[in-house]
């Protein structure tokens, strides 16, 4: 197969998102998902070489600054200020491997077979000669993103789901690769941005309901139910 | 119908200037009455650009709109949603200086600096949503905008508002990410650049392929839904709404989730005349949420909740009439987020004044307000005649107008189903007003609690605020005539990007 070697940063970057959302080590979590986004960038780049979209250059280096090395060293940070340990979920590792492969198969397959079709026309001209390639890129960042959802929905560490949402963002982008690759950097350093200050704040408030209250536990925060 | 584009400043200066004044409110601790001031005053300059770009857009009668080259587009929705920022936005901040000081008096100068800092902020951030004509820049805007008031809704910073802030920030987050998936999605079906500009949207429409264009509506109507408080995606304002300082209660409902819908109608309505189950789907969510939203409200206790759900149910109507794609719907959704805006606005307002002179928002407590607090009960029970839909008050008018466009697109079930949403509305108001402004206390239910006994009328820099919204309720229903070119000019300015079916 052509470009092969690009099929392996797809199967490593699932890898890593499915290590960051496994791993109860928070700080072992947090190099998952620092070594996910290196993967992205690696996927961005890959993109660019492959299309000679020279745009997608200035995507990863903006990825790499804010996902490689902002938010991980955000999520350091907090993980120093609270226990490393992640809050048991409500869903436990036996149970959830399984789940997230049939999340990930599932996903891949029903765009890649059943909605593929519809998308192959839309694929951007600049991929004419790789139409496969970003067409399995769509399919790998849907799945990715539904698998950030899947860790919003059954983790209950605060930190845990900043992780979750920062999956989440890195499969929106996969799919911008392969949807809007000449979209306009300014508009591609707002998004990434907002991920940034979205999880320091995130981040931010965890630290002092846990400074307050002494729990990560999101499912705790239930006050506002009575 | 063509739109006569004129090159300006404006468009930039809307929201460049409210965003550069909030920079040194940030850092004025320890001068409070510089800091209050400067506030109000950057909002003052907002508006005073605002009419400029009214005068130039509206006022003469055509449909116009201001441009700064193919990146910023301001007709006369935007005009109208600047409006409503700017003047919202002033009487927030004056009532604020009364109210946020007796709330937090151990609030520290810095606090107050953020506070007051990223309200003018917020303001030039939903300028800039407003003014801009990038669909990615109007998601990354309205994050922006989520950002931006996280800190106020968990202000008070105890365990409830801490919670609210968290939730607040995380569910709209999570929510908003699927209108940009439904933004990029259109960008490449369209094969353009001009599928990322809202004004080229319309004219790209037909063109996008049908099952593609459906699941980009999806995928607008979870993520912009979720910021306008859609039901399913609504989990967020009950507790944002109640727990945030009353003045901030206002923002949300007056503004945030206004913008919500604004999001709404520049993308997902564009679809509406080429695809009858965009009208159709809309409708569906509009009525549920109407019915939902007050279901929810009449079994609340707690005043700012019952609020905040009807703030749900009150979308769920101005949703319902911008998903029709004609101008009478049009028209009469922006005329009830206008005044849903006024109504809902006063009626956090008064909750507030409620909270201030007697330390409690529930209603089994705050039986019993003496005739001390007349400008607080008279304003509390003319928004809730009028959002609850009784002439002669504005309510009434934009319930007409939406209730007609829905006869109009053989939509009548919706139309029941809004009349019955506004008795609903009416009951849980007046019901809730009763209670609390007619009714001796049951001490056998609520604890013994003077305060309400010994309540007063709250500053004026309070009541003045109240007093204008409640005047603006009846003005506007009894000569809603004064709202046409606004409302008129803002409804064409999206029938002109409209598609032709």
């Amino acid at each position: 197969m052509e470009n092969s070697w690009i099929f392996v940063l797809f199967g490593a970057e699932v890898i890593a998102a499915i290590c960051a959302a496994e791993l109860r080590n928070l700080r072992w979590a947090t190099i998952a998902i620092g070594i996910q986004s290196l993967l992205l960038v690696g996927i961005i780049c890959s993109f660019a070489y492959l299309s000679s979209n020279h745009s997608l250059y200035w995507w990863a280096a903006t990825a790499f600054i804010i996902k490689v090395l902002l938010i991980p060293w955000l999520l350091w940070t907090y993980t120093r200020k609270m226990p490393i340990s992640e809050v048991k979920p409500i869903i436990g590792l036996a149970v959830s491997l399984p789940i997230i492969a049939i999340i990930l198969v599932t996903t891949y397959l029903y765009t890649n077979v059943y909605l593929y079709p519809n998308f192959v026309n839309v694929l951007p001209p600049v991929y004419q000669g790789i139409v496969q390639t970003a067409g399995i890129n769509l399919s790998l960042g849907l799945a990715i993103f539904t698998l950030g959802i899947y860790i919003l929905l059954v983790r209950r560490d605060t930190i845990k789901i900043v992780i979750g949402l920062v999956v989440m963002e890195n499969g929106a982008h996969l799919v911008l690769v392969s949807l809007a690759p000449t979209l306009q950097e300014t508009a591609e350093i707002g998004i990434a941005c907002n991920l940034v200050i979205t999880s320091w704040l995130l981040l931010y408030l965890s630290s002092k309901i846990f400074e307050l209250w002494k729990t990560k536990d999101s499912t705790s925060l239930s006050e506002l139910k009575r | 119908m063509e739109v006569t584009k004129i090159q300006s400043i404006l468009p930039i200066l809307v929201f460049a200037v409210p965003m550069a004044l909030s920079i040194p409110i940030f850092f004025a601790r320890g001068r409070k009455a510089f800091r209050e001031w400067l506030a109000i005053g950057g909002l003052v300059a907002t508006l005073i650009i605002t009419i400029l770009i009214y005068l130039n857009v509206v006022a003469t009668g055509e449909t116009k709109a201001l441009v700064w080259n193919e990146w910023f587009y301001v007709d006369g929705l935007s005009v109208l949603m600047e409006f409503i920022v700017a003047v919202m936005g002033i009487i927030i901040v004056l009532y604020s200086t009364k109210y946020v000081a007796h709330g937090e008096p151990e609030a520290g100068e810095g606090k107050l600096s953020l506070y007051y800092g990223l309200l003018v902020l917020f303001v030039g951030i939903m300028n800039w949503t407003c003014a801009t004509n990038s669909l990615i820049t109007l998601y990354v805007a309205l994050e922006l905008g989520t950002l931006a008031t996280t800190y106020l809704v968990a202000f008070d910073w105890r365990r409830r508002s801490l919670e609210a802030g968290y939730k607040y920030l995380l569910l709209i987050t999570v929510g908003v990410v699927f209108s940009l998936l439904g933004g990029v999605l259109l960008y490449s079906a369209a094969g353009s650049k001009g599928a990322l500009f809202l004004n080229e949207l319309g004219k790209l429409a037909p063109q996008i392929p049908h099952t593609i264009a459906l699941v980009s509506c999806g995928l607008f109507i979870a993520g912009f839904g979720t910021k306008a408080g859609l039901i399913p995606f609504h989990a967020w304002l009950p507790d944002a709404h109640a727990e945030a300082p009353a003045p901030i209660s206002v923002l949300l409902s007056g503004v945030i989730i206004n913008m919500g819908a604004y999001s709404l109608v520049r993308t997902v309505t564009i679809f509406a005349p080429l695809y009858h189950e965009v009208v159709l789907f809309m409708a569906i969510i509009g009525s549920v949420t109407m019915v939902l939203g007050i279901l929810m409200a009449l079994v609340q206790d707690d005043l700012k909740r019952l609020l905040a759900f009807s703030s749900v149910s009150e979308m769920g109507f101005i949703v319902a009439g911008l998903g029709l794609g004609t101008y009478l719907g049009i028209y009469g959704g922006l005329f009830h987020m206008l005044n849903h805006t006024i109504m809902k606005g006063l009626l956090f307002f008064c909750s507030g004044a409620l909270l201030y002179a007697t330390g409690t928002r529930k209603i089994s407590e705050l039986r019993f307000i003496p005739k001390k607090m007349l400008i607080t009960s008279f304003c509390f029970i003319v928004a809730a005649l009028a959002i609850g839909g009784m002439p002669p008050f504005n309510g009434f008018m934009s319930e007409l107008a939406l209730s007609l466009a829905l006869g109009q697109s053989g939509l009548l079930w919706v139309a029941i189903v809004l009349i019955v949403a506004g008795f609903l509305t009416l009951v849980a108001l007046i019901w809730a007003g009763y209670r609390i402004f007619w009714t001796k206390p049951n001490l056998k239910l609520a604890p013994a609690n003077p305060k309400p006994r010994e309540a007063k009328e709250v500053p004026a820099l309070m009541w003045g605020g109240m007093l204008f919204l409640a005047i603006l309720c009846i003005l506007f229903g009894v000569y809603s005539q004064v709202l046409y070119p606004l409302l008129n000019s803002a409804a064409n300015g999206i029938m002109a990007i409209l598609p032709v079916p």
